[in-house]
């Protein structure tokens, strides 16, 4: 029986040795002039000039970035990684931040919540960072205690989710908009456009009904107007019509469609087949290639009669136009506001500047300036520079960022983030103006 | 009156769609499971004609009926009949990982995305209240003209005679003299054709996808079982049935019940009439 184990134990130790030598390597100081190494556990650093990875007052100022590498976020991965190392390098050419070079840190968290978990603890424990940035909606909220209690000043470039809406404000902030946003700003077409009297039509899902929700109370309480009808339905049906028919029934000046596109599609050839008329406010999801197609087929929604927006960047603030051609030298191509590079540049600004005006690393008192750096009023400033300019003058300042102004609401939400308004034009989805969202409309 | 209009059209699908289940049900002995998918296959090679190929919806809808009846008798033989000695619940679960596979080939052929059919349901006639346009009124007559088709075929037909006389009691048919290798391929033929044919209804009313199968099953099942697994008429009869109260039920309960008005339907035919609704005798299910 000993001789069965013995090469059982000493596979053990073998692999022991290699996890430790796989450890040791996240220590390890990086290379001078910004090199990028890879790290024990997938941990990637990318720090300035003569660096340690340790944390303290007397190292670089480590900024986190607990990220999907791998898994079903990974896609968003390379130009994330991108938009933050324009920022990090922002940040080193004005000479760093408090006197310290920035490295950025990051972490897989593999795109699910364990991962999430796992490299928070990674992030914080073993790497020891002053701030963080990256997480994804389900990693945020996997981790959202255990940041307050770490008082560790965090950053969500891009959590969509509706949970976030009234549970930031102290150690978290969201510079993208919520998912529930796409309610509001459909509330925010129909109060424009001047309907008084909207038909809804929304599929049985988390994801469609939470907006869906937002819209009809938005639309009735603030805006004032009538729901006609409330349809909702389950999805994976052949066959819409008695729900088509039932929304336009008493002939809504437009209808609110929630739905993915496998069952929006089969509601607008319906709708056609039968002639109703009307006007559509899209949610998100029917912005596909597939939804636009349908007018080559005799779908008559275009030049308007379907509207829908999705998130953009402010493409004529000066932050965009400053922070775009670097982005471009490093990915060749252009920022693209659903994959969040801008708002993953911004967010390492945002700490940057944090942490110059609070003149400490200490969590709670970097915080504490976050939401008045983000807000006016205060000088107006668009780059790490001019921040950091006005803060060594003794001014206030207010930063505006590449994606948006990045003004925040008590619960440090994006208080109006920018959306493209979206028509079909020539059997496509073309953005036709960029709308923000106007902050009155908010429940 | 509008959602009688639906009813029908969602009802004829349905028949169709629930026919050839019940007919092998009959006469092999077991619930093709794998029904749903030819259904599929028949949606995709409707779309394929006349998306890519540009050919007119009533020959797409022909081509995709014999393509698929093919494939039936073919699946029959290299499939079914290997494991019929078996037993109906052998070959209950050979359907079941036929279906699979038969899914999986058909993602790979034709990938995972959503498609239209791009073909036009004509004219709309307004009467009244209610609306009906030139293709809806197509599909249910195509609907009534099959099931006419098949009436005949099984009752002033030779092979209908011994499909229904199999049916009924295949060793005693096998006894007598019938062919019942042909009755078999026949029997797979028409039902695989006709799950061809509804799966080109349902791609036109609404869309074309891989998952059109599993997410059809169900209904399809139900509408067979509330007929009667061994009665052809009353499966007709059922999947009409079943569509009319999916579609009228919008008018006093909401839309997202209608799946529950669906299986409601099915529970309250089967506690009134477990043999189903439209048997007139009793019948031994295997």
């Amino acid at each position: 029986m000993k001789a069965r184990l013995r090469p059982v134990v000493i596979l053990m130790v073998i692999a022991l040795v290699v996890a430790a030598c796989g450890d040791g390597e996240g220590s390890d100081t990086t290379g001078a002039g910004g090199s990028t190494t890879t790290a024990g556990d997938g941990a990637t650093t990318t720090a300035g000039p003569g660096t340690t990875a340790e944390g303290g007052e007397e190292g670089p100022i480590k900024f986190g970035m607990l990220i999907g590498v791998t898994g079903d976020y990974s896609p968003y991965y390379d130009v994330s990684k991108a938009g933050a190392d324009v920022a990090i390098a922002e940040i080193n050419e004005a000479g760093g931040v408090l006197g310290r070079q920035v490295e950025l840190v990051v972490v897989d968290n593999k795109s699910t919540v364990e991962g999430a978990v796992q490299g928070f603890s990674q992030v914080t424990d073993v790497e020891g960072v002053h701030a963080l940035g990256g997480p994804e909606s389900d990693g945020a909220i996997a981790n959202l205690q255990a940041i307050k209690d770490l008082q560790l000043p965090t950053i969500c470039p891009a959590c969509g989710t509706s949970e976030l809406d009234q549970a930031g404000g102290d150690y978290i902030w969201r510079i993208t908009g919520s998912d529930s946003d796409g309610g509001l700003i459909a509330a925010q077409f129909a109060r424009d456009a001047g309907y008084t009297s909207v038909g809804m039509l929304v599929q049985n899902t988390e994801g469609a009904s939470a907006p869906a929700d937002v819209f009809k109370q938005v639309f009735t309480e603030i805006i004032g107007g009538e729901v006609s009808a409330d349809v909702r339905f389950d999805p994976g049906q052949s066959s819409y019509q008695a729900q088509v028919d039932q929304v336009f029934a008493d002939d809504p000046e437009a209808v609110y469609v929630g739905a993915g596109f496998e069952a929006g599609g089969i509601i607008l050839t319906e709708w056609q087949r039968r002639g109703y008329g009307g006007n559509f406010l899209f949610s998100p999801d029917m912005i596909v290639p597939e939804i636009a197609a349908l007018t080559g087929q005799g779908v008559e929604i275009g030049d308007g009669v379907a509207k829908a927006a999705i998130a953009a960047y402010d493409t004529e603030s000066p932050a965009y136009e400053s922070y775009a051609p670097r982005y471009e030298a490093i990915t060749g191509e252009q920022p693209t506001p659903g994959l969040y590079d801008a708002n993953q540049y911004d967010q390492y600004i945002i700490l940057a500047l944090a942490i110059s005006i609070a003149g400490t690393t200490d969590g709670e008192a970097v915080a504490a300036v976050i939401s008045d750096l983000l807000n006016a009023p205060g000088t107006v400033v668009y780059s790490y520079a001019e921040g950091l300019a006005a803060i060594e003058a003794g001014e206030d300042i207010d930063l505006h960022g590449a994606s948006s102004s990045l003004d925040v609401n008590e619960f440090g939400n994006l208080a109006s983030p920018n959306f493209g308004e979206q028509n079909i034009v020539d059997e496509q989805w073309t953005q036709v103006a960029t709308v923000e969202l106007d902050p009155s409309l908010r429940p | 009156m509008q959602n009688v209009i639906f009813g029908l059209i969602t009802g004829s699908i349905l028949a169709i769609a629930s026919v050839g289940l019940s007919m092998i049900r009959q006469t092999e002995g077991f619930i093709n499971i794998a029904h749903g998918q030819m259904l599929t296959l028949g949606a995709f090679l409707g779309y394929f004609c006349v998306a890519t190929l540009e050919l007119n919806i009533f020959l797409a809808g022909l081509i995709s009926m014999l393509l698929v009846g093919i494939l039936g008798v073919v699946l029959s033989v290299l499939v079914f009949n290997p494991v019929a000695a078996s037993g109906p619940l052998a070959q209950l679960f050979t359907s079941i990982g036929l279906a699979y596979l038969l899914f999986g080939v058909m993602r790979v052929v034709f990938g995972a995305n959503v498609t239209f059919f791009p073909t036009s349901f004509g004219t709309r006639f307004d009467l009244g209240s209610v609306n009906v346009t030139v293709g809806e009124i197509l599909i249910v007559v195509t609907a009534a003209i099959v099931v006419g088709a098949l009436a005949l075929f099984l009752n002033q037909t030779r092979l209908g005679t011994w499909i229904r006389a199999t049916a009924s009691n295949p060793e005693l048919a096998r006894l007598r003299g019938i062919p019942v290798q042909r009755v078999s391929h026949a029997v797979w033929f028409v039902a695989s054709a006709l799950a061809g044919l509804a799966g080109v209804m349902v791609g036109l009313i609404g869309n074309v996808h891989s998952e059109l199968g599993w997410t059809l099953t169900l209904i399809i099942l139900a509408a067979a079982v509330l007929g009667g697994l061994g009665s052809i008429y009353g499966v007709l009869a059922s999947g009409l049935l079943l569509g009319l109260a999916m579609d009228l039920s919008a008018l006093v309960i909401p839309t997202s019940y209608r799946s529950v008005v669906a299986f409601g339907v099915l529970i309250l035919g089967l506690l009134l009439r477990p043999q189903g609704l439209f048997v007139t005798a009793g019948r031994r299910e295997a």
